[in-house]
């Protein structure tokens, strides 16, 4: 694995809601030290940086009109609870299904050195990621993603 | 008891210790040193140094406060929660994350009922076994929380017959912020605690209205249970002569947690600016950090973005060591606390050492108005309201300006009765007596 300056972060943001901003500062400090960024993310809506590589799983936020109606502030409907209470959020799945059989997605996680799961939905693929990668590759948090690209720096 | 002559040792059990910054160090650091400054072996048993440096950051400059007569057992604690590299991630916590936290917390409290540390209670035993071996025991003061730290000390007074201290500070089965039990009789808490306090040569806590809880709920122990305040550990430095021609300065330190009405504080700050000229060009610095764990709550981020608009900053965290230094250029003090009738905290001492005037804006009922009664220099908020801490502020900003040096000697000499030295050395010097020591004070 190369990190630190020119080293390479992905950042998985498959959730429905913008990206946090811990994520997106954190973005900026990266770029600034070298470290190049790319980021695979479930609308267009959630944005890292303007020079971020980025694949956009689909072309606008569910909806009718083109507003993703968990983050419009409307409830989820009955089915979508109970799905989610059986742990199987249907956009949480479906978003890996989608990361899997996109090869623009497929070669940014190929080329990572780092992988920053950034929101609980990227967990599941972020996990699948890190069982065939190994220790210190892919993490849930910003902190956790800085240290590896600060130690790998090191002399 | 120890041989004649020899040095009784004591065990103290502590999770946090330096290079820990939490809030609650400082009575741990005060607590072993002392008792090495009075001749006793001290052995602190605590976690590994990496759950700090990886996790909430460290003070270093504290650690360099450790006598260096003490040594430090540090032993594994697991915090698997905070795990953020997800190969080490079981299948279950990536897949079903709220099934793993319920499973999580069922195996925490397995041996001990206390999520997140209940298991550490495996490893205190075994360390405390292996030190016992190495050099007796004579005493085991057991520090909470984490309330699992008093299997450490059950443990070797049930095996070997050791006699112990818990210092419990505050309240496991008391909600010191609500007043409300939190663990019914007959609970498994319930029956631990009933043990742990029962069974103990002293219990200690911080301030009288959470003792007299304890002896009314555990009268078997009442007798054994003594305030050992938090104290401060040395006088502040002598404020600087004030210029006349500078804007008022005034400061808080402490841990900002979403419990502290930081937006009060900034409310009533800004209503005080609009009625008092001394405050037009006053500064509010607050120094701490964000929460427990290093993160904002996200009311309390609004209220530091609005309160950076008219004067309240919030300036980060300082190390211990320089918080002199910020109450020598204070012209007064904010004491900013959580509600609730059990509540004090370390940093009330700390101020009061200062004699400067303070500046309360907690609830009237919190406990650090018993300690503050009778400072000369204390203007609590009558409530929380803008108007209540507003007018508090005004009357602090006067007694600022106009620096009388003979109403700070008084509040000072108020204040010796809260040293750090004053609260401990009745207890250690109780406890000595109690393991059958003689005195050998060393400096």
């Amino acid at each position: 694995m190369t990190t630190g300056p020119g080293s390479r972060v992905l950042v998985l943001a498959l959730g429905r809601d913008p990206l946090p901003t811990v994520v997106t500062e954190a973005a900026l400090r990266w770029e600034a030290d070298g470290v190049s960024i790319s980021a695979v993310t479930l609308t267009p809506r959630a944005r890292l940086t303007a020079t971020t590589a980025q694949v956009t799983l689909l072309r606008r936020p569910a909806g009718s009109a083109g507003i993703d109606p968990s983050t419009a502030g409307e409830p989820r409907s009955t089915p979508r609870k109970a799905l989610r209470k059986l742990h199987l959020d249907p956009v949480r799945w479906a978003a890996i299904l989608l990361v899997l059989s996109s090869p623009q997605a497929r070669r940014l996680v190929a080329g990572a050195d780092v992988v920053l799961a950034a929101d609980p939905a990227s967990v599941p693929l972020g996990w699948v990621l890190a069982r065939r990668r190994g220790e210190g590759k892919v993490f849930r948090t910003v902190s956790a993603a800085s240290r590896a690209l600060n130690d790998a720096a090191r002399p | 008891m120890p041989l004649k002559g020899a040095r009784p040792h004591l065990l103290y059990v502590a999770w946090g210790f330096p290079p820990c910054r939490s809030g609650g160090v400082y009575r741990a650091l005060a607590t072993a040193n002392a008792f090495a400054r009075d001749g006793w072996d001290v052995t602190v048993l605590t976690i590994e140094r990496d759950l700090w440096e990886r996790r909430t950051g460290v003070d270093p400059a504290l650690e360099e406060r450790v006598d260096p007569r003490i040594r430090i057992e540090r032993i594994p604690f697991d915090w698997p929660v905070l795990e953020d590299d997800l190969s080490r991630w079981p299948a279950l916590r990536a897949l079903a994350p709220r099934a793993w936290v319920k499973a999580r917390n069922l195996l925490d409290q397995r041996t001990f009922p206390e999520k997140v540390y209940g298991p550490w209670r495996r490893h205190l035993e075994r360390a405390t076994e292996r030190i016992h071996a190495e050099h007796p025991v004579d005493l085991v003061v057991a520090t909470t929380n984490p309330h699992v730290s008093i299997t450490a000390a059950l443990h070797l007074a049930q095996r070997y017959g050791v006699p112990y201290v818990v210092d419990y500070r505050d309240a496991w089965s008391l909600d010191v912020f609500s007043g409300r039990r939190r663990h019914p009789e007959g609970s498994t808490v319930n029956t631990w605690e009933r043990r742990a306090l029962e069974g103990a040569q002293e219990v200690w806590f911080v301030n009288e209205p959470i003792v007299q809880w304890h002896r009314t709920t555990y009268p078997a122990a009442a007798a054994h249970m003594h305030v050992v305040a938090n104290g401060y550990d040395e006088p502040a430095a002598g404020s600087q002569a004030r210029r006349t021609d500078t804007p008022l300065r005034f400061t808080y330190v402490g841990t900002i947690s979403g419990k502290v009405p930081i937006p009060e504080l900034v409310a009533g700050w800004a209503r005080a600016r609009e009625q008092e000229p001394l405050l037009v060009d006053a500064e509010a610095d607050l120094y701490g950090y964000l929460g427990y764990y290093g993160a904002a709550h996200p009311e309390l981020a609004d209220a530091l973005s609005t309160g950076a608009e008219v004067g309240v900053r919030y300036r980060g965290p300082v190390s211990k060591t320089l918080v002199s230094e910020l109450y020598a250029a204070s012209d007064a003090l904010l004491l900013v606390l959580g509600t609730g009738r059990y509540v004090t905290s370390g940093k009330v001492f700390e101020y009061l050492a200062t004699g400067l005037p303070i500046i309360s804006v907690h609830d009237p009922g919190n406990a650090a108005s018993e300690v503050l009664k009778g400072y000369p220099l204390w203007f609590p908020a009558s409530d929380l309201s803008p108007d209540g801490v507003a007018a508090a502020l005004r009357a602090g900003a006067h007694a600022a300006a106009s620096h009388e040096p003979v109403a700070q000697a008084a509040g000072r000499a108020f204040a010796e009765r809260y040293s750090r030295e004053h609260q401990l050395r009745p207890r250690i010097t109780a406890l000595r007596a109690a393991v059958g020591a003689t005195s050998v004070e060393t400096m």
